[in-house]
């Protein structure tokens, strides 16, 4: 079999991992990059990718998220185009018009997201959790000055900076009201997403005429922002109200001036530093961003595959495939996070069983060997 | 259309001739940038330095920035949104781990022998467009003008 994957310019965090796993089954692969000004529009880069696909020969192509072109070039010539979906939501502008190729299999993580698309009557669309290399993750030696990465707590990822604020300010009191009182409502509700419904056609034109300065807005940005916005508020109030009492450490982009205690350790490499940080704190978070509804977000994967403490906001299916308390703890409130916080960082026992059952877990049912098998059985490979 | 040349701090006095030629070719395009980069700042900071000259042309001199990477190992210009021309020079600036960086599609590599493009990994050799420098490419202005035609041609981004 011979498969060309196609890779965002800069890289991705899956890409060396599914190569090695094409590369153990046999799988010749070729890997090409580009980086798009638009998406949707780049004749210079359908001639060359059609050139690639000319030259060489493959049976499909495949990408981490989905890329438009890709699609089209992939389509005019009736290659298959498997791309398997970590973003959530897919930053891709007006993706209904190629989403549908003949030529697509699409895989999203979030059965909510997947819903959607089926609902629209996209029926290749499909769902499929993201994995793991726990092989490469296991084979991970710590060393005496990886004892740097030693914590009680850790929270690895973004505070996402939102544009509501800038949103708002072009709006009329009326809206303004209307999207606090929805994101006051948002905020620490787990397992419901509200802000869409929320955003109907009659409140989004409300908000939509109501806009000034010139500003336009998509009802899929206002949503992005919206839940961008409860996010950072629940991550900064975690963040703040644990580090009042433990030792916690944010690995971020950002630095906030609201979490005097927390201490800031910059960003982190993902392959060899994150896989210590998650083996080395007691306890790991996990804040999903709010608009992914019901999928496993890739970090809690990443956390258990390298064998830390898990103790996340509750997800659907997160607690549909793993065992609540057994395998990964989950919070349904701050105050429910920093009671468990307090319980689990005084049972180290306790915290260590759990975390070993979550590997066992990851590296059986979400192994990449696994997820592919899954998915080449539904191309028909 | 701007266009951005990178050079080695280095390189500078070396290529100043060859510099001053290609700008001037290329001002009939439209504004045009000589960077130099000095290899003992942070790989970050040059980074910073080229991709804030938000260029739609980028000519690098002798693998200049190519120990750039990101965090994935990847290399740094892959990451940008624009055409770009790799010149090899001097045989010498090609050291053994830059022949097997992805280069992305966007990409052209050029060298004034055959058998320094041949040392690149067959992955790089696939899907990049390597060419031989012209003879004279450096010295002579007709040469190095209708190079640089040909070259926006190949990139599309004059007809």
């Amino acid at each position: 079999m011979n498969i060309l994957i196609f890779e965002w310019g800069g890289g991705t965090f899956t890409h060396p991992d599914i190569t090695e796993y094409f590369m153990s089954k046999g799988v010749k692969v070729m890997t090409v990059s580009y980086a798009f000004s638009n998406k949707n529009q780049d004749d210079f880069f359908e001639h060359r990718f059609d050139k690639v696909l000319a030259k060489g020969k493959f049976d499909l192509v495949f990408s981490t998220n989905f890329f438009p072109l890709v699609a089209v070039c992939c389509n005019r010539i009736g290659i298959k185009y498997v791309s398997w979906c970590y973003d959530n939501p897919m930053d891709v502008p007006d993706i209904e018009r190629t989403l549908g190729l003949p030529c697509n299999y699409v895989f999203m993580f979030d059965r909510m997201q997947v819903q959607g698309y089926t609902d629209k009557g996209f029926d290749n669309v499909f769902y499929m959790p993201l994995a793991v290399n726990t092989k490469r993750l296991s084979g991970l030696r710590l060393l005496d000055k990886d004892n740097y990465y030693k914590s009680q707590i850790s929270f690895v990822g973004g505070l996402y900076d939102s544009s509501l604020d800038i949103y708002m300010s072009c709006m009329d009191d009326f809206s303004k009201g209307y999207i606090e009182s929805i994101c006051n409502s948002q905020s620490n509700l787990y397992g419901a997403y509200l802000i869409d419904n929320a955003l109907d056609d009659e409140h989004y034109n409300r908000i939509s005429t109501s806009l000034r300065n010139g500003l336009t807005l998509t009802k899929k940005d206002l949503s992005f922002a919206m839940a961008a916005a409860v996010t950072r508020k629940e991550r900064i109030m975690l963040l703040r109200l644990l580090s009042e009492h433990y030792d916690v450490k944010l690995y971020s982009t950002e630095r906030s001036e609201l979490l005097p205690k927390v201490n800031y350790m910059g960003t982190c490499e993902y392959f060899e530093e994150m896989p210590k940080i998650f083996k080395l704190s007691d306890i790991n978070l996990n804040i999903t961003l709010k608009i992914i509804q019901s999928g496993i977000p890739l970090r809690a994967l990443d956390i258990m595959g390298a064998g830390g403490f898990l103790l996340s906001n509750y997800q659907p299916e997160l607690c549909e495939y793993f065992i609540p308390d057994k395998e990964m703890v989950v919070f349904y409130g701050l105050e429910d996070a920093f009671e468990k916080s307090e319980f689990y960082l005084k049972h180290a026992d306790v915290r260590k069983t759990i975390a070993e059952r979550g590997y066992i877990k990851v590296s059986e049912e979400f192994d990449y060997d696994v997820q592919f098998s899954k998915m080449f059985e539904l191309i028909g490979y | 259309m701007k266009s951005l040349v990178v050079v080695d701090k280095s390189n500078e006095t070396k290529y100043g001739h060859f510099l001053d030629l290609l700008s001037e070719i290329l001002k009939a395009y439209g504004e045009v940038d000589v960077l130099s980069l000095a290899s003992e700042e942070m790989a970050h900071t040059r980074f910073s330095k080229i991709r804030d000259a938000g260029m739609d042309i980028l000519f690098t001199v002798d693998l200049v920035g190519f120990d750039i990477l990101t965090t994935g190992g990847i290399l740094g210009y892959n990451k940008l949104v624009c055409k770009t021309a790799h010149l090899i020079l001097d045989d010498g600036c090609l050291k053994e781990e830059y022949t097997n960086k992805r280069m992305n599609l966007s990409m052209f590599l050029y060298a004034n022998s055959v058998n320094i493009l041949s040392r690149f990994s067959p992955e790089v050799i696939g899907f990049v467009q390597m060419e031989k420098l012209p003879e004279e490419f450096m010295d002579n202005a007709v040469v190095t003008k209708a190079w640089v035609q040909k070259f926006l041609k190949d990139a599309e981004l004059i007809d």
